[in-house]
């Protein structure tokens, strides 16, 4: 009879459709709550390297302070030192000691933004495939609403014939034909209408599930970017601090030290840049991002028609017309886009 | 330019490096081999992944600080997290689905984190100190383990003896203290703060300076010992000027050890790096030494150097 139903998958239910509904708006949910986390750890992270940072840069005072003693050669202060070299010789601190603590801070927690990277990284991957999820939904909608909307026509066609006199049957038959014909027209109908509900919730689902994920994927690479560029700068002065600070008495030592941690200046201005980045994301981003996923829940609940009880043969006739045209016009549309490609 | 291992030679380079000092089998001057095969095993991608990736090297074929700091602060991170915070298996699998390189990175983390929870790795430096004797006089011995600029793991031990002191009645007193040293009411030794800060700033001096140093806070020092687990030899790396070139053509991880003591009878080398060994400060005398474990194609070439500088170089076969 209709060969439409056999081709297409299965309609939903309207039950079928709020649960798709409030699954995808409670996804979307749980989404912005991590990312308000995430976003938070980056900044907390973010501002825990930069005062790290800034307490590594203070040990170059010391260094300077250890340069001047050692520059000064006249013979009161070579007394001294030989005098308080023996008085404090268990007070007196090692550069390389306060050094390597702090290098050892400051890589902790690079090692934490790494995790938090790879963190960024899967979130982002989940709602990328979600994205993906919601077009294959809405490719997979419009096309079992075309194949109702044809077998809605079809039906049309044949009861308009059966009405018209064709056909054979004796008076009776003709009764339980449009009967069956009738009960399958609404059917499909409302098949129809399910699927474009279904359609315009995947279609109105991708706005905000491509904010969310733009918003990490924006996460994930500024802090990708940001621990590579902080890594190289920390690991190097590390590198250098280990192999020079075990004799950080000596001055070509200490002059080394210094341009080492000089290096720091790199990452502590990446970092700075990178913590105001990661304040407009916090001022900007998350409450826009809010806002988008409040409006997808009020948006949608306009979307089912009020009652598909309504649907009369002639606006069934009409949505199916409507339905075919519009798709048509939309595989016209893309050829054309693909001519101009 | 620092040397990097590719990833698929890590395994056998951490693995050789494992067979080796295993082999060798380090004393107590040495650092502890629990420790040190424990840091060989948590590096290795069988464990952690790419996760510590890149396996980078000191010039003398160890594993470079960089890439063994990186462990420390996983080490770190580890001993933060509940093992109930672990990520679980189906998000690891999840992450392996979408993203196979992200999944393993995923993956070496929750491993390598659940065996550093268990396990103490050799740390990048400490001290510490115990108990060698309470009567006569009291002795403790001082252990500073330490990371040394060229990425060898390096133990110096120093065996400290109270100065004897007349007590009210003429005979000797004892205290519980020898320096910043001392011990506490259940037999522990505790140090001063200042003591790490000590070995550090002189923890690349010659032997006799950093004899110097410590005779100057702790007073007598019966005996003093510097001890190496490097270089580790093998092709890609440099060897230093006037070491035969044949010595790189396979795998030779080295111990080296370099102690003065009152307790030693007369002055010797058996290191052909290091052939002569001048007499110690004061009373004490030297004694070099040298153990290699190396491929068997290289026990020959390494048996005729130790023979030709005049030296018994222990050679194991790996």
């Amino acid at each position: 009879m209709v060969m439409s139903t056999r081709t297409r998958g299965p309609a939903p239910s309207q039950a079928d459709l709020q649960k798709r509904r409030e699954e995808i708006h409670k996804r979307h949910q749980d989404a912005l709550s991590k990312v308000e986390e995430l976003v938070k750890t980056q900044d907390a992270l973010g501002k825990a390297l930069d005062s790290e940072l800034s307490v590594f840069k203070q040990h170059e005072q010391t260094l300077h302070e250890l340069e001047a003693t050692q520059a000064d050669d006249s013979m009161l202060a070579s007394l001294m030192r030989r005098f308080t070299a023996r008085r404090v010789i268990l007070g007196r601190k090692s550069v390389a000691e306060g050094l390597l603590k702090q290098y050892e801070l400051a890589s902790l927690r690079l090692r934490q933004a790494t995790a938090f990277s790879d963190e960024l990284r899967l979130t982002a991957l989940e709602l990328q495939e979600q994205v993906d999820a919601l077009h294959q939904q809405r490719v997979q909608s419009a096309g079992n609403q075309r194949l109702c909307a044809e077998g809605v026509l079809q039906i049309e066609e044949e009861l308009e014939g059966l009405e018209g006199g064709e056909g054979n049957y004796t008076e009776g038959e003709r009764a339980r034909r449009v009967d069956q014909l009738t009960f399958e027209l609404r059917n499909e109908s409302l098949n129809m209408e399910l699927f474009r509900v279904a359609e315009q919730l995947a279609v109105d689902s991708l706005n905000p599930s491509r904010a969310l994920r733009d918003t990490v994927l924006e996460l994930h690479e500024g802090m990708a970017g940001y621990v590579m560029n902080a890594s190289g700068a920390v690991d190097n002065a590390g590198r250098r601090i280990q192999a020079l600070g075990m004799a950080a008495d000596a001055p070509m030592v200490v002059a080394e030290l210094q341009e080492s941690l000089s290096a720091l200046g790199t990452a502590m201005e990446v970092t700075q840049t990178y913590v105001e980045q990661t304040q407009a994301l916090l001022t900007e981003v998350l409450p826009d991002l809010s806002k988008r996923v409040k409006l997808e829940v009020e948006g949608r609940n306009l979307l089912l028609t009020d009652s598909v009880d309504k649907l009369t043969r002639e606006k069934a006739k009409a949505q199916a017309d409507r339905n075919l045209r519009v798709q048509a016009e939309a595989e016209v549309e893309k050829w054309m886009e693909e001519d101009e490609g | 330019m620092i040397p990097t291992l590719p990833q698929d030679r890590v395994s056998g380079y951490l693995r050789a490096m494992g067979t080796a000092l295993d082999r060798l089998g380090p004393n107590e001057d040495f650092v502890p081999l629990t420790e040190s095969l424990a840091v060989l095993h948590a590096l290795s991608p069988g464990l952690s992944g790419p996760l510590l990736a890149p396996a980078e090297l000191s010039p003398v074929g160890m594993p470079a600080f960089a890439w063994i700091s990186r462990l420390y602060s996983e080490q770190v991170l580890a001993l933060k997290t509940e093992p109930s915070g672990d990520t679980p298996q189906a998000d690891i699998d999840r992450a392996l689905a979408l993203d196979p390189e992200l999944g393993a990175r995923v993956a070496g983390r929750r491993n390598l984190h659940r065996f550093l929870r268990d396990q103490s790795l050799l740390p990048s430096r400490r001290v510490f100190g115990a108990l060698k004797r309470r009567k006569p006089v009291l002795e403790l011995r001082l252990y500073f383990d330490h990371v040394d600029a060229l990425g060898r793991w390096v133990r110096v031990v120093a065996d400290l003896r109270e100065a004897p002191r007349a007590g009210l009645s003429g005979g000797l007193s004892r205290s519980h203290r020898v320096g910043p040293a001392s011990l506490d009411r259940n037999g522990q030794v505790v140090l001063e703060s200042g003591v790490l800060d000590l070995f550090m700033r002189h923890a690349a001096v010659p032997l006799d300076a950093l004899h110097a140093q410590l005779t100057e806070a702790f007073g007598e020092l019966t005996r003093l010992s510097r001890s190496a687990v490097g270089p580790f030899w093998f092709p890609s790396i440099a060897l230093p000027p006037g070491i035969p070139a044949d010595l790189g053509q396979g795998l030779a991880l080295h111990l080296s050890t370099e102690c003065i003591a009152l307790d030693i009878a007369a002055s010797s080398s058996q290191d052909p790096m290091h052939p002569k060994a001048e007499t110690g400060p004061g009373d004490m005398e030297r004694y070099v030494g040298r153990r290699v474990a190396c491929s068997s194609s290289l026990v020959d070439p390494y048996s005729e150097w130790s023979q030709v500088l005049g030296t018994r170089l222990e050679i194991l076969a790996i």
